[in-house]
């Protein structure tokens, strides 16, 4: 594990543990606003415009982005900006049409598993909703090891069981507040980290160009990656024509209209104009999300590069920079223990953590609030009281914790943390997308074409790391099997609704 | 390659001025929709008689 001297000290601890303290005193004080289901899922629907622009933005822009997105740049140079670009066009877009988004707050649903049930049946919710968990919970299954990284990069710790001690204490925090004041929390805490994160990283950037220079990034880049560090269409960039399609399907489509934690900003919305607004306002949001950690790892490649102490230890002899993954999550945050000041350094490494947080909550309330409202309950007659969903959720929430911890540590990431999230999602969006798409746009989408669709999803794992080995299929990448996935899902949703219509009558 | 370097020199420079100015407008408009949402959380849960 490389290690330099960090600047962070002392006050930055205390800066770092004071952000905590409020955090969590958020979440206790909320917690007494939090009556119903509707309350704790989607803050009782009284969303507005800027709070729900904030909330968003906070909730995607989270320290796992920040860490994958900085590892795309530092692979990948300029061309990773094609991610960024796509993210920010794609979420545009779908605010002024209101494509997805807008028929589902509509429908009045609080899931997507839940819009299942009201247009095909509610054996489609129960899998749909469990395909979901599995797949989101496999998806931020490697979040704390992320954090783990950055903890170790931005302070220079180099024990592990020091690292692993703090990454647990913060996910009890995560979970304490979480468990108490479910949504009201969440948006509260997304807004302060909203503020804290969005001047810290235009003044880290800020900082970064006028630390190293425009003109030397520009150039270092060359000198690294040469035109495979600027152009995505080229195949040596890492990218390639059929990874942009995949980006404009996954980074562009899903994550703002198919991915649930998005959906459930937009669910949670006062009205359908309040929605259409926060996904324009957003849409800089999505784009910057990439955009800032890219640049960010940018730097740190040629940052490293340029320091002879560490050039040995990111790069190959040739000067190309090293294939381990693990190694090259590590570069941004230990970049910036480098260049930030005390202090400074302190609040952005409290703004980066409490995105971790704030990732972790609006997640681990998603899925949990996913295996109760769309599993649980359906599967038993919708007989639950509320106050046994409160208490189900809160179960959920704390096992999936555990779940995390176990995963982080002994999982093999093998590939960039990017492409196993996104073909981990893949497991659920592919066929979400086709039921999605065929269900509020096409009268004819049935219930059988809807399950063969969901199962066909379960294709994608083939495209993360370990099991595409297993496999022998390594001639394929994660970004064409999710495409292939995708595709068949869609296929499969068209040709089994055909072939096996839905008796009843589909109104709307 | 010139092509490229500043098509995301331009794209990166535009992209920060207007997160800036999102964020200055996100932030004070924020403090507003959060009074507002305890506001009407408030007044749902005395209209449903939950207090």
């Amino acid at each position: 594990m490389p290690t330099l001297d960090s600047n962070f000290g002392l006050i930055d601890w205390i800066i770092v543990g004071v952000y905590m303290l409020i955090t969590v005193g958020i979440g206790l004080y909320v917690n007494r606003y939090i009556r119903d289901m509707s309350d704790y899922m989607v803050a009782g629907r009284s969303i507005k415009s800027y709070l729900g622009v904030a909330t968003m933005i906070g909730s995607e822009l989270g320290l796992v982005t920040v860490m994958y997105s900085a590892q795309k740049g530092f692979t990948g140079g300029f061309a990773a900006f094609h991610i960024a670009v796509i993210a920010g066009v794609v979420a545009f877009i779908v605010g002024i049409t209101g494509f997805i988004v807008v028929p589902l707050r509509e429908l009045g649903v609080m899931t997507i598993p839940e819009f299942y049930e009201k247009r095909f049946s509610r054996g489609v919710r129960i899998i749909g909703g469990l395909l979901l968990a599995f797949s989101g919970i496999l998806n931020m299954g490697l979040f704390l090891k992320a954090g783990a990284l950055f903890v170790t990069g931005l302070t220079g710790m180099t024990d592990p069981t020091s690292v692993s001690i703090v990454m647990t204490v913060m996910l009890a925090l995560v979970l304490v507040y979480t468990i108490m004041g479910g949504m009201v929390s969440v948006v509260i805490t997304d807004y302060l980290q909203f503020v804290v994160l969005s001047f810290g990283i235009i003044l880290t950037c800020g900082i970064a160009i006028f630390t190293l220079g425009w003109t030397p990034i520009v150039e270092t880049v060359m000198t690294i990656h040469g035109e495979a560090g600027f152009n995505p269409m080229l195949d040596d960039s890492g990218f390639g024509p059929s990874y942009i399609m995949w980006m404009i399907f996954t980074a562009g489509l899903v994550s703002c209209a198919v991915w649930q934690t998005s959906v459930m900003r937009a669910c949670a919305a006062e009205s359908v104009e309040v929605v259409r607004r926060m996904y324009m306002w957003s849409s800089i949001g999505f784009l910057v999300r990439f955009m800032v950690p890219q640049f960010l790892g940018i730097c740190a490649l040629v940052y490293l590069f340029q320091t002879p102490a560490t050039r040995s230890m990111f790069f190959t002899e040739a000067g190309a920079p090293v294939a381990d993954a693990t190694l090259t999550l590590q570069a941004m945050p230990i970049f910036l223990s480098q260049i930030l000041p005390t202090g400074l350094i302190g609040l952005i490494g409290a703004g980066l953590l409490a995105a971790f947080m704030s990732t972790h909550d609006s997640y681990l309330l998603c899925w949990a609030s996913v295996l109760t409202h769309d599993v649980v309950a359906p599967a038993t007659g919708e007989t639950l009281s509320t106050r046994h969903r409160l208490l189900l959720s809160r179960v959920f929430i704390l096992l999936i914790g555990l779940f995390l911890l176990v995963w982080g540590l002994w999982y093999d990431l093998g590939q960039d943390l990017w492409d196993y999230m996104a073909i981990s999602g893949a497991i659920y969006f592919t066929g979400a997308f086709a039921l999605l798409l065929t269900g509020l746009y096409w009268k004819r989408a049935s219930t059988v074409g809807a399950y063969l669709a969901l199962i066909t999803g379960i294709g994608a794992m083939a495209g993360l790391g370990p099991v595409n080995r297993a496999l022998g299929l390594q001639a394929y990448t994660a970004a064409e099997i999710g495409l292939a996935t995708t595709v068949l899902s869609l296929g499969l949703m068209v040709a089994g609704s055909l072939l096996f219509p839905d008796k009843r009558e589909v109104h709307g | 390659m010139m092509f490229w370097s500043t098509l995301w020199t331009v794209v990166f420079v535009v992209s920060m001025l207007v997160f800036a100015g999102v964020a200055v407008m996100v932030t004070i408009g924020g403090i507003g929709d959060i009074r507002a949402l305890f506001r009407r959380m408030d007044e749902r849960h005395e209209e449903n008689g939950d207090w």
